[in-house]
């Protein structure tokens, strides 16, 4: 699977879509303290965390006796990117669409 | 389920069987569509395109409903696990064609997608906010 295919599926969650908000907002965070707020256990936070950072959507770092989790926002600019350049491609498509249909009947 | 999609809606000035016309035939693809396209419209063929980047995609098509609707899957050659989903829709108005285009990212099975797209966008600028404060 594509890195960009990684990304699509691990935001396709939505408590894994909550925990990338939290750490952009907040900064590195423990599991612990992202599962206080969330309607999971700290064990379903951290498998989250997991499929985020095969994603390359999150790092870790230890510190201390726990491990701090840090937003990564590079791979969100693939995604857009790649819905940036798809919209594009097909407005080119459909342009060009509407001027050879126009010149096949140049009557209508 | 709202899948990984870009969707694009054009008016075009011509009646619908010509705008089909445009879609279901191999030589008038190549006016619009990509310039290399070896590919018979007809539902389960299976051909090759090369887009205006260059890329070379893989193309089968899933369904052909004549004058309303083409729906196919691609990839690029060199990476089957890319694959999108295109479907064009044909709409008749008075004098002229709505088009809508629907283009899906698919995502293998066991990884399926819900609503990603706005949300994506959403986080993308939730992070470029935060970048900059």
């Amino acid at each position: 699977m594509s890195n960009l295919d990684l990304v699509f599926a691990a935001l396709a969650d939505p408590t894994r879509r909550t925990v990338v908000r939290r750490l952009v907002a907040d900064g590195p965070t423990s599991a612990t303290v992202l599962a206080r707020d969330l309607p999971v256990t700290r064990q379903a936070v951290v498998k989250h965390l997991q499929a985020l950072a095969d994603a390359g959507l999150v790092s870790s770092a230890r510190d201390g006796r726990e491990v701090r989790y840090a937003a990564q926002t590079a791979p969100l600019a693939d995604a857009v990117a790649w819905i940036a350049a798809t919209g594009v491609q097909w407005d080119t498509r459909l342009d060009r669409l509407a001027k050879h249909v126009s010149r096949v009947k140049p009557d209508r | 389920m709202d899948d990984a999609h870009v969707t694009r809606t054009a008016t075009v000035p011509a009646p619908i069987d010509d705008v089909w016309d445009a879609v279901a035939d191999t030589r008038q693809l190549e006016a619009w569509l990509a310039p290399q396209v070896d590919l018979t419209v007809e539902p389960g063929a299976t051909g090759r395109v090369v887009d205006d980047d260059g890329v070379v995609r893989d193309v089968v098509v899933d369904d052909v409903q004549p004058g309303r609707r083409l729906a196919l899957r691609s990839w690029p050659s060199d990476r089957p696990d890319a694959v999108s989903r295109v479907e064009i829709e044909l709409v008749p108005a008075v004098s002229h064609t709505v088009v809508t285009v629907t283009e899906t990212r698919l995502v293998p099975v066991g990884r399926a997608i819900a609503g990603w797209t706005g949300r994506v966008l959403a986080l993308a600028f939730v992070a470029t906010a935060h970048v900059r404060v």
